[in-house]
Parts: structure tokens; C-alpha cells; sequence
């Protein structure tokens, strides 16, 4: 699999890292009805990073995440805290705390029982533990909500108890299992950015798990994208939204335009029947061979039709308020979205069936491997 | 009739067939029981019906000489307090027993789960009188534990285990252990295992985990279990009868005695009454003491 690393996301240097996965497997069940939800994987987790493992449901990421917390056991490969091998040590053991999706509060206790549990168990002093559970409930905004019991507190409140519990015992790694999934738009929107403030406060290391390509872009450091377990690709979220290095990537961040092509040397690309494209790409393809190019719909530049544009044909206008979609056709059938933006009252506006002219700054183009996966 | 007369008689309806049997079966029957034992006893079986005397509750305490003054009498004491005695331990032994089993049950698969169930309900499908007998021909000089033991030579002379109260006890602890597992275990089983993964995720050992999240989450199985326990074992009457012999009455037997071989039917009936005020005054205790974790679990 494609797992070339750009400059940036090199592994960092040992004594920078968090958590270090190392050749990560996890097989579920056995003989015919093995499962291989995690398969080879490998990533360095930085100090003080917000780090957002990013995929579908059933890609292995939330695998990942509780092989990290220790509550299940890896078919092979290791998993380093510190430089340390956690393989050995139950999740009791680990210095890494997690917020569970559905939260997992305990339901006989009050909030701050929620919160003070884990130093309690790690036999902190008293004084130690009524001070640092004031803090959190501070830091979580829920002073008045102490004495409360679990079922008597909204879902976002509960959220932030979680949030609490986890963080109270300070640990080295905070993991995130989708805990804003069961909360609505709004109060996830106001909790991404209260999560973001809480990491760069706290300053540990969080490991988030999501669906949400949005919430991943919106958070996190760094993203690591999976699917079929394994890691895709690793990088900021610019990297991953500008350069996705994988068709998978490219399809399952933001909307994107997948223009089949044939290298022609340098870098030039044959659109059959439309004209040649420019990408700069490190990881051109060679010569004669095919590949696919990746354009976000936002990069496309529509105009009249004239030199140095190649022609399409305007099917579909739909308007959305901020911006307008057009769906264009290319002369083999091949489909294209542009959006433009509303960003003046004189709206450029091209008519259904009117012939256009499309192009695209070079350094906006991606290319990828000609396969389907 | 107006639509609220309607409302008023339908809801009549509908409750009163509940409220009959309510009625019949329970209330005139404990009423009745509280008048017999107001009244005088006929020697030949049965109650003087026109005769009014506390003798029976003052039989209770105390013994009528033959010139009639009263002498402490401890002997009945001693049966009701051996009868509270055994249940707890009862009680005790089946919770010990029974949480483990039901923890273990509680955790396996669906599928094993559902065997479980029925192998923990199989003994009902014997009647508690042959199974009592079971335990005679287990526990008696020549029983199987003792001839085993012998044979392994453990022993040189036959253990006294029938016709005592540990025999009793064993007794009451098997024919009732159930009752104390499928309560437990249903409470269990509707823990979210999330709740034990985030206890362990907060530094809590399993120990810990047990003490801090799943017992108090299944308190209330551990309380029904209990009460489901100790009150039938108090009122116990078969068990203490086979296993016991004739040394080791419980307030069941004594209350038959009375209204059989005794001959003796308001002092049964005060008897009985007595173990009623008793089963009341412990599930008073027992709700007052734990009413917190019972609501907070809820």
C-alpha cells in the first residue's frame, strides 16, 4: 500500500513522541470467520498533539484506539507510551484515560464522583482530589452541576462530565472515541472548539477518533486517514485536503473531481478528447502510463471559452447560498464539478447549456494511482 | 349515567376481581388467624369460640405453673431465635455462593448464558420434598459423603451430618440459592460493560471495579435475592422437618405442631403471626437501611 511520507510528516524523533504504534494487528475470531480489523499499522503520536484517527465505520480506527487503551489485546506489534511497551500492562496500568462514545458515566455517583473516581483509585491525597475535581469542574463549566446525579444532567452536559473524568487524572494520552457523535449540529460545533481550547490549556496528547471529516479538519494537528484497516495517509489537514495521496483520500474529504488521464512525460496530463492538464506533483507517473487527477471543485476556474482553457459544457447549475455549483460535461462524457464562489454582488453566472471554457492552477492538481481501490 | 359514573365503574370493574382475591385469600384469612388467637383453646382440636384470652402470646414467654403463677419460659425463644439464626446464615451462605454465580453467568455469551439459566432452575423441576430426601441419603451415617470419606480413609467414624443444623442449613441453602442467583443475575446482566472498561480506564483494579461499580449497580438484585431467601427460609418447614430430626425445630414445624400433634390452634395462630411481625420488622430494617442505594441505583 501507498504509505509515502512528505517532509513534514516524518517521524518525529523518539523522545517527541507520545505514543508510538508499532506494526499494529488486531484479527478478530478465528478460521473462516477472522476478522482483520487492524493490519500492519504503524504511527507516531506526537507530544502535545491533537491527532485525529479519521475514517469510516468499521476501518479500525476505534480498534486502534482501544488497543491503545488496553482493552484489547493486539494480534501482533506493540503499542509505545513514552518509549515505554504497554503490551504487558492492563488498562489500569496505562497512564492514558478515554472518553468513551456513549460516555460510560457511572450512573449511581454524583458529577464530581464521576470526576474524582480515577484519583481516587490512584490514591491520590484528599485535599489533592477535591482540589484538582473543583478545577476540572471548573475547566468543564459545570461548578453548579457537582452534586447533581448522572440522569439528572442534559446529554452535553454529560459530554463535558466524561471530558472531566478523563482529564481529571491528568493522564499522558487523552483518547476520544467519537464522543461528540450523539450530541446536535450546534452543540458540536461549540464543543469542537471547547475541545481544541482544552487540549492547547491541558497541553496532553489527544488521540480523536471520527467519522466527521469536518470535525477532523476543524481539530486536529495532524489527521491519519483508514480504511480496510490501515493507515492511509498521514498529515496536517491541509496536507490531506490539498494533497491526498490516495483515491480514497481524496473521495472521502470534501468533494473532489476524479479526471481519468495519461501521463505524457513532465508534467502534463492527456484528458482524451479535452486537452492536456498541467499537475505539479512530486509523484508524477511515468510516461504513457495512466493515472488520476484530483481537483476540489473550488479550484476550478470557469470563463468564457478562449486559449489556454479546455471546453466544457454546462448541465446543471445549482446554487447554495455562500457559492454555485456547475456540473459540467467534457467532450467523452466525463463529468466535472466547479463551484464558485458569491463572493460579489455580480454573481458570474453561466446559464445551463452554455459552452464554458475550465481551468486549474497546476499546484491544485493531485495525482494519483490508477487504481480502484 | 354520566361519562365520569362510567370511568368510576369501569375502574371498579376492572380492579375488583384483584381486590376480591386480595380479600378472600388474604386479608380474611389473617383476620381470622388474628381471632383465633385471641381465643381459648379447645384441648380436642380447634378454638373455644366465645372464650377471650391473651394465653396464647403469654405461652410465648412465659410457662403457666401448676398453681398458675408464670415462669420464664425460653424453650419457643430459642426455636424463633434459632429459626432467624439459620435464615441469615441461609442467607448468607446463598449470597456468598450466589453473586460469584451469578457474576460468572452474567458474563458469558449469550448462548452459554441461556444454558446457565436453566441448569440454575433445574432443581424446580423436582419437588422439594424428594429433593430434601436426596440430601438424607447424601448426608446420614452411611451416606454417600460419609462412606467416601470413609473409603478414603479421611475418616475413621461416620460424621454426624444429618439431624443438626448444619445439615438444616445445607438444606435451606441449596433448596433456595436460586432465589438468590436469578435476581443477582439479572441485575448483572443489565451493567453496561462500558461502565467496567471506563472503571478500568480510571485506574480501578478488578477488585475495585467490583466493589465500586458492580455491586453497588446490582444492589438491588442483592436485595431482592435476599429477602427472597430469608423469608421463605424463615417460615422453612420440610427441610427442618427431614434434615433437622427432631432436635432442631424451626418456627415452621413448631406452628404445624400446633395445629397437628398439639392440638393447640390459638398458640399456632399467635406463632404465626409472630413470624409475620418478624418478616415485617427485617424488611423494615432492611428498607430503611439501604433506602439510598436502593433509589440511587434505580
Amino acid at each position: 500500500m501507498n504509505t509515502s511520507t512528505p517532509s513534514s510528516t516524518l517521524s518525529p524523533a523518539q523522545d517527541q513522541c507520545a505514543v508510538s504504534v508499532r506494526s499494529l494487528s488486531k484479527v478478530f475470531g478465528s478460521g473462516a470467520h477472522a476478522f482483520r480489523a487492524l493490519d500492519d499499522v504503524s504511527v507516531d503520536i506526537r507530544k502535545n498533539e491533537f491527532f485525529t484517527l479519521l475514517g469510516p465505520s468499521g476501518c479500525g480506527k476505534t480498534t486502534l484506539l482501544r488497543l491503545i487503551a488496553g482493552f484489547e489485546q493486539p494480534t501482533s506489534g506493540a503499542v509505545l507510551l513514552d518509549g515505554e511497551d504497554l503490551s504487558a500492562k492492563p488498562p489500569y496500568q496505562r497512564p492514558v484515560n478515554t472518553v468513551f462514545q456513549n460516555y460510560a458515566l457511572f450512573p449511581h455517583m454524583t458529577v464530581s464522583q464521576n470526576i474524582s473516581f480515577g484519583l481516587e483509585m490512584l490514591g491520590r491525597p484528599s485535599d489533592e482530589i477535591k482540589r484538582v475535581t473543583e478545577d476540572m469542574l471548573r475547566l468543564v463549566r459545570l461548578e453548579s452541576m457537582a452534586d447533581r446525579r448522572i440522569t439528572q444532567i442534559s446529554g452535553g452536559q454529560q459530554q463535558r462530565v466524561a471530558l472531566a473524568r478523563a482529564l481529571a487524572p491528568h493522564p499522558k494520552v487523552l483518547l476520544l472515541d467519537e464522543p461528540l457523535s450523539a450530541l446536535d449540529l450546534q452543540l458540536r460545533k461549540d464543543m469542537q472548539l471547547e475541545l481544541k481550547r482544552l487540549q492547547t490549556d491541558t497541553g496532553i496528547t489527544f488521540v480523536f477518533v471520527t467519522h466527521d471529516q469536518d470535525e477532523a479538519l476543524t481539530m486536529s494537528d495532524r489527521i491519519a486517514v483508514m480504511n480496510g484497516g490501515e493507515i492511509l495517509q498521514i498529515g496536517t489537514p491541509r496536507e490531506i485536503y490539498d494533497k491526498p495521496q490516495h483515491r480514497f483520500v481524496a473521495g472521502f474529504i470534501g468533494e473532489i473531481n476524479l479526471v481519468p488521464v495519461q501521463a505524457m512525460g513532465g508534467q502534463d496530463y492527456a484528458i482524451s478528447g479535452v486537452g492536456t492538464l498541467r499537475a505539479d506533483d512530486a509523484s508524477a507517473a511515468a510516461k504513457g502510463g495512466r493515472a488520476v487527477l484530483a481537483i476540489r471543485p473550488e479550484r476550478i476556474a470557469l470563463s468564457a471559452p478562449s486559449a489556454g482553457t479546455l471546453p466544457g459544457v454546462v448541465t446543471n447549475v445549482v446554487y447554495h447560498g455562500t457559492d454555485t455549483i456547475f456540473h459540467l460535461k467534457l467532450a467523452d462524457g466525463l463529468e466535472l464539478r466547479a463551484r464558485s464562489q458569491n463572493n460579489t454582488a455580480k454573481i458570474q453566472s453561466f446559464a445551463k447549456g452554455d459552452h464554458v471554457g475550465w481551468s486549474v492552477d497546476a499546484a491544485s492538481v493531485s495525482v494519483l494511482a490508477d487504481d480502484p481501490s | 349515567m354520566s361519562r365520569a359514573g362510567k370511568t368510576i365503574l369501569f375502574r371498579a370493574l376492572l380492579i375488583g376481581p384483584a381486590l376480591m382475591a386480595i380479600t378472600v385469600f388474604m386479608i380474611v384469612p389473617l383476620a381470622l388467624m388474628a381471632y383465633i388467637s385471641f381465643r381459648g383453646r379447645d384441648y380436642s382440636g380447634g378454638v373455644l369460640w366465645d372464650q377471650f384470652t391473651p394465653e396464647a402470646y403469654v405461652r410465648l414467654f412465659f410457662e403457666r405453673e401448676l398453681d398458675g403463677t408464670l415462669a420464664l419460659n425460653f424453650n419457643y425463644m430459642a426455636i424463633i431465635l434459632r429459626s432467624v439464626w439459620l435464615s441469615f446464615l441461609t442467607m448468607a451462605i446463598s449470597l456468598a455462593v450466589g453473586l460469584p454465580v451469578a457474576m460468572f453467568m452474567a458474563t458469558r455469551n449469550a448462548r452459554w448464558k441461556a444454558v446457565l439459566v436453566f441448569m440454575v432452575t433445574l432443581p424446580f423441576w423436582t419437588n422439594l420434598l424428594v429433593r430434601n430426601y436426596a440430601w438424607i441419603l447424601l448426608l446420614r451415617d452411611h451416606g454417600t459423603i460419609n462412606s467416601v470419606l470413609l473409603w478414603l480413609g479421611v475418616i475413621s467414624e461416620p460424621l454426624p451430618l444429618l439431624h443438626n443444623s448444619f445439615a438444616v442449613a445445607v438444606g435451606l441453602t441449596y433448596s433456595f440459592l436460586p432465589f438468590m442467583v436469578l435476581p443477582i443475575y439479572a441485575s448483572l446482566e443489565k451493567i453496561d460493560l462500558r461502565l467496567v472498561e471506563a472503571s478500568f480506564d480510571l485506574y480501578a483494579t478488578r477488585w475495585q471495579t467490583i466493589r465500586r461499580i458492580i455491586l453497588p449497580l446490582a444492589f438491588p438484585g442483592i436485595v431482592a435475592g435476599c429477602v427472597l431467601v430469608f423469608v421463605p427460609a424463615l417460615g422453612a418447614y420440610i427441610t427442618p422437618e427431614l434434615l433437622g430430626g427432631g432436635k432442631t425445630l424451626m418456627i415452621g414445624n413448631l406452628i404445624g405442631f400446633q395445629f397437628g400433634g398439639a392440638r393447640n390452634w390459638p398458640f399456632g395462630a399467635a406463632l404465626g403471626l409472630f413470624l409475620l411481625l418478624l418478616v415485617l420488622i427485617s424488611l423494615g430494617l432492611y428498607a430503611r437501611r439501604y433506602r439510598g442505594e436502593l433509589e440511587g441505583s434505580q
